[in-house]
């Protein structure tokens, strides 16, 4: 269970989130919707713990204990993972060892064996199958020369291989055409369950036709300003967010 | 495509002579003897008024200068100047005495008037209607006018020649001059501290926007004359200023010297603009005449969050050597360099800049387009460097040169030095000349081979002609024209 | 102005006195002329432009004895000081035992059509082809390139006939026998014929572990038309250690030039590579990798002298500074009157992963033609954090996603070492390196 309590967050003195409090018990799968400038990513930075953020104020909790003071590679390993918006590319760094290196931090953290080579490759051979992810994509550097929605499906293989208990899914709809975004959602999905929580931030309704949130956010101003069953996402693109958003108007 | 149309109508009216501005103004001067020894030293002096303490430091400058070697490490090849050879004190004799607008001789007017340099306060320049620059027109040795003081000095900016600041602001000059270009910072320099005899001073008090341009108008007329002015600027805390210069020389045979120090102090906040257009007689196509510009410019980001900005348009001058050069001492404070060297015929230039970051969080930019033809050499020679507390110091530097015709040269040398491991550098340079494709689609489109060069060259060199002031502007696009007239064909 | 000798220099300007080895007469006068170049140039120190950041004066504290030749070492032993990979390496081997060529150690029978001769008898014989040795490609010789003509102790002269391909790399080894801290000169002349092809590797080791060396080696490659030539180095030196190596090649028509140097910390290294395009349509690929830590200095100086039409040169350096290293990058591409259609490029990127290192660069264009596309790049930095973070957003610990970031900047360099063998050394090293930064 994610519990995030009263959180406010500045970057150079300035409020970016101002007193956020969203729990999301474990299996469920919350969305969280809102105009350009809201402050989701920034939310989402936070909890998976990027530099350059000062909490002024509040807490953040998995399972119980407060995972502020944990450095991004402990939190991963402790089971909370964010697939970022844009996700970064890094040359010379073969996607293929990148996966292997990072599938054997996570479980040495997790005091999990480390797997050997031809166990590793199965495992990663056999998800990147069902995500569509092609073995020449992971003899390249890591997600250069990827299109959109390459990298968006190698966000999903890198947290369908590290097994976290709660995902965060930063805009992962944008830059996608229908198909890509049908082939994401599916990953997406293939990995829910029981064990599993998710936070979906996203601008549009679209993504959450083929991911299906037992609850909707709207987040304005760095504040959650509403919540609501799946329903409010679809009032949400009737109305748009002009109520929510004073600079809009 | 109108900007282009406006260029190539610009192009179109250039005259077909090559130096315009190269006729001699026939008026009566007062001349030191020739030669240099101490007692020209204390004959400037006293023609100026000084202080006593002013003398010792000239004094003490020239002693130095008498050990020093001039520099060879330019990429630079000319007829060392026989310093015992040249007059280092040249005035109007009309500018004795006080000096306002209605009593300047009216042949130096005229003369500023065929230079197209506005000394009537109700200025209009280059075309630009409403655009008023203030104006402190250098001949020779002395500054023989300065327009728009009253107004300037309704919001407390001082701008005079700095003879008049020696007298009426020393505590300003004591505490500021020198400080940025010791006197015994080079062998140009320190020359130049011994013998300057003019130049302009400014003073821009805190918190103030300086109303108006400000421009200083060098013009070398008598033969045999070395120019050395001196140039100090301070902005005060939290105050701005945009500085222009310009400079021409008549054509004579001989080469004529000049050595000036430019010195830019910006206090907390402060902000220098400092633009050059600097078009001395270059010599004829055979190398014979031209200036030799020797100029020591540097500028002192001193205080925190400041900023000094060098654009130069360097098209003149036999020889350049000059380095307009940042320090950024002050926390947070920023450096720029813009410019264009253009060399034609036979044209020696080797200018760049320092870019020396001593405080944290620093950031400096240069950008150089450097264009030679003709017969001529065309080198940047810059220097960035981060000292150890120079944490977060950034620098982008882009250095391009243009090659027209298979005899000139270019070279780019630069010296980069990061002792701090959080410095950011990235340089980057290139070398290229103007591709057939670019001159047969303007030509196909009905312009003729010169004014395709020029359209050409002001593209390559848009990136830095865009940080001139307006004023400038067009008169610096015209002028890339005009100097590689002959470069083609 | 009068010279201040420091004793090393005093004890180089001795050493030039008494010449090891001795030649036809061309050789002496050579010589001869180089003894006076050194003795009026002394060591090079920052007043001599191209050595402003190495300054030899200061930075050779002391000058090491000379080597003396030792027992020649056993095969076992210099397999064992070579490593497993390079032990097992697939090459013909030529060893150079302090400096001088060891015919024992080395393969006698490269090909039908390479002639081989140690550089003291083939000297003595005065074989035509060595003509060029010493002539330094008619450039002026800076003061380590001249005391090595005169001070040299051996080394190692090859011919390759036209059309020759070998079937295996030559491995040149610098094997160190001392167990004192030593000096030597040595020298390598290659005389590569029209279409011929070679791929040479050349490694530095020492049989005594941590036993610090000033080595002066200069190396002469004459490169016939259309010949290809691979040329890849390895240095890891003691960190009292000074290595001085001079590089200089004549290339001719539509010849192919590799060379990479790979430097592993060091005390002072300085590699200084002189290429000549004398014939058209010549390529020229000069690359490397510097890892350094300590107080290690490393100094990369170049010159891509373009003399001919429709050349091409590529220049790729990373340099990777941890501790107090510093490192020096200059690099100078000329394009000749009439050198029309030159293609030049040159990069050469720093990462600075500790507060004291630095890192000093000069790229330099000196261009007197107007048909050419030339460029440089130079960049210093740290370790980008939006890529450190999205490493560790994916559980890899903070040391490892350094690492790999590390592996990732120089990774692009190393690609360029073609013998698969040779590179996955090179990697292992560079990887131990990492992992300890």
């Amino acid at each position: 269970m994610l519990e995030i309590k009263n959180l406010h967050v500045e970057v150079e003195g300035q409020p970016i989130l101002n007193g956020i409090d969203l729990t999301v018990p474990k299996g469920e799968v919350h969305a969280i919707m809102g105009p350009n400038g809201s402050g989701k990513s920034t939310l989402s930075y936070v909890i998976a713990g990027k530099d350059d953020y000062d909490i002024t104020k509040g807490d953040i909790l998995w399972n119980g204990e407060s995972i502020l003071e944990m450095d991004p590679a402990e939190r991963v390993a402790a089971g909370v993972f964010l697939a970022f918006q844009y996700p970064i590319e890094i040359p010379g760094v073969a996607t293929m060892t990148f996966l292997r290196t990072a599938i054997n931090s996570v479980r040495k953290a997790r005091d999990e064996e480390e797997l050997s080579i031809p166990d590793m490759m199965k495992l990663i051979q056999s998800q990147a199958k069902q995500l569509a992810v092609k073995p020449e994509m992971l003899k390249r550097g890591l997600n250069v020369g990827f299109s959109g929605g390459e990298k968006k499906r190698m966000e999903i293989l890198q947290m369908a291989l590290l097994n976290p208990g709660m995902c965060i899914l930063d805009e992962t709809d944008s830059g996608l055409d229908i198909d890509a975004l049908r082939i994401v959602s599916e990953g997406v999905n293939a990995l829910r369950g029981p064990d599993r929580s998710m936070l979906v931030i996203t601008h549009y309704q679209r993504l959450l036709n083929y991911i299906v949130p037992d609850k909707v956010h709207v987040m304005s101003d760095g504040k959650i300003v509403k919540t609501g069953g799946k329903e409010l996402a679809l009032e949400l693109e009737e109305s748009g967010y002009a109520e929510y958003d004073e600079d809009a108007a | 495509m109108a900007a282009v149309k406006e260029t190539v109508e610009q192009v179109k009216d250039i005259d077909v002579d090559k130096y315009k501005y190269g006729f001699t103004t026939d008026i009566e001067m007062v001349k030191a003897p020739k030669g240099l020894n101490e007692d020209i030293v204390r004959f400037i002096s006293e023609k100026k008024e000084e202080p006593a303490w002013m003398l010792e430091w000239r004094l003490d400058a020239f002693e130095r200068w008498k050990t020093m070697a001039e520099p060879e490490w330019a990429n630079l090849t000319y007829k060392k100047p026989d310093f015992q050879d040249l007059y280092y004190y040249a005035a109007p004799k009309s500018t004795e005495g006080p000096k306002s607008l209605d009593e300047v001789d009216p042949e130096l007017l005229e003369t500023y008037a065929k230079l197209g340099i506005p000394l009537k306060e109700q200025a209009v320049l280059a075309g630009v209607e409403g655009a008023r620059v203030a104006i402190d027109a250098v001949f020779d040795s002395v500054s023989v006018v300065t327009t728009f003081k009253d107004e300037l000095a309704k919001a407390g900016v001082i701008f005079c020649s700095i003879s008049e600041a020696m007298r009426e602001h020393p505590e300003l000059i004591q505490k500021y001059l020198g400080t940025v270009v010791p006197k015994s910072d080079n062998f140009y320099a320190t020359l130049n501290s011994a013998v300057f005899s003019d130049g302009s001073f400014v003073y821009i008090p805190p918190g103030v926007r300086c109303p108006m341009e400000l421009s200083t108008y060098f013009r070398i007329n008598e033969e045999n004359t070395g120019q050395f002015e001196r140039t100090l600027i301070i902005a005060d805390k939290g105050s701005y200023v945009s500085y222009l210069e310009g400079c021409t020389a008549p054509m004579r045979d001989e080469n004529q010297l000049h050595a000036a120090v430019v010195e830019l102090i910006a206090l907390d906040d402060a902000e220098i603009k400092y633009s050059t257009v600097q078009n001395w007689y270059p010599g004829d196509k055979d190398g014979k005449g031209g200036v030799f510009n020797f100029v020591t410019k540097r500028g002192d980001c001193r205080g925190k969050n400041s900023k000094i900005s060098w654009t130069q348009v360097e098209t003149g001058s036999a020889i350049t050597w000059k380095y307009p050069s940042c320090i950024l001492r002050g926390d947070n404070s920023q450096g720029e360099f813009y410019s264009i060297a253009i060399s034609n015929g036979m044209q020696q230039v080797d200018s760049g800049t320092k870019m020396v970051h001593l405080g944290k969080n620093t950031s400096s930019r240069i950008i150089s387009k450097g264009i030679s033809a003709g017969k001529s050499s065309n080198t940047y020679r810059g220097l960035v460097s981060a000292h150890r507390k120079a944490s977060q110091a950034r620098n982008f530097t882009q250095c391009d040169s243009l090659l027209i015709g298979d005899l000139c040269s270019a070279h780019t040398v630069p010296y980069i030095e990061a002792k701090n491991s959080s410095a950011t550098f990235e340089h980057e340079a290139t070398t290229s000349k103007i591709s057939d494709d670019q001159m047969f689609y303007a030509q196909a489109r009905g312009l003729n081979e010169e004014e395709a060069v020029a359209l050409i060259v002001n593209g390559f060199a848009r990136e830095v002609i865009q940080q001139l002031p307006m004023e400038f502007m067009a008169e610096t696009q015209k002028l890339i024209g005009i100097s590689l007239e002959g470069s083609v064909g | 102005m009068e010279l201040v000798r420091t004793p090393a220099e005093s004890g180089l300007i001795d050493l030039c006195q008494t010449p090891s080895i001795e030649g036809p007469s061309w050789f002496t006068a050579r010589q001869d002329q180089a003894r006076d170049e050194f003795i009026s140039l002394g060591l090079p120190h920052r007043r001599v432009e191209e050595w402003k950041y190495t300054d030899l004066k200061s930075g050779l504290k002391s000058l090491y004895p000379k080597a003396s030749s030792q027992t020649p070492p056993s095969t076992t032993a210099l397999n064992e000081a070579l490593g497993a990979t390079l032990a097992t390496l697939e090459a013909h081997r030529l060893v150079l035992v302090d400096g001088v060529f060891n015919a024992d150690l080395s393969d006698d029978a490269i090909g039908s059509d390479v002639e081989l001769l140690p550089l003291t008898d083939g000297l003595k014989d005065a074989s035509p082809w060595l003509e060029g040795l010493g002539d330094n490609l008619g450039q002026d010789r800076d003061a380590i390139q001249a005391l090595n003509l005169v001070t040299m102790q051996g080394g190692v002269a090859l011919r390759l006939a036209e059309k020759a391909k070998l079937d295996k790399p030559v491995h040149i080894i610098f094997a160190n026998t001392n167990m004192k801290a030593s000096s030597f000169a040595s020298r390598l002349y290659f005389d590569i014929g029209a279409a011929a092809k070679v791929e040479i590797i050349e490694t530095h080791i020492s049989l005594n572990q941590d036993v610090s060396l000033q080595a002066n080696i200069v190396t002469e490659l004459m490169i016939g038309d259309w010949a290809q030539v691979s040329h890849v180095k390895f240095t890891k030196d003691t960190s009292d250690s000074v290595h001085l190596a001079n590089v200089s090649g004549k290339l001719g028509k539509e010849t192919d030039y590799k060379f990479f140097q790979f430097t592993l910390n060091g005390g002072i290294t300085r590699n200084q590579i002189y290429m000549r395009y004398e014939g058209d349509e010549a390529k020229a690929d000069i690359s490397g990798v510097a890892l350094l830590n300590g107080m290690s200095h490393a100094d990369m100086t170049l010159v891509m002298d373009h003399d001919a039409v429709g050349c091409e040169s590529r220049e790729l350096f990373k340099t990777v500074l941890d501790g107090t290293a510093q490192a020096v990058f200059q690099g100078k591409v000329i394009v000749q009157p009439g050198a029309q259609k030159t293609d030049g490029e040159m990069m050469s990127k720093a990462l600075l992963l500790s507060e004291h290192a630095e890192f000093d660069s000069k790229p330099e264009l000196e261009i007197y033609a107007d048909d050419v596309l030339c460029g440089h790049g130079a960049t210093t930095g740290q370790i980008d954090d939006e890529l450190l973070f999205y490493l560790k957003a994916r559980g890899i610990e903070d040391a490892q996603a350094r690492a790999l970031l590390i592996q990732a900047f120089v990774g692009e360099a190393f690609e360029l070492v073609e013998n698969e063998q040779v590179r996955e050394m090179m990697i292992d090293h560079a990887v131990a390196w990492y992992n300890q930064a």
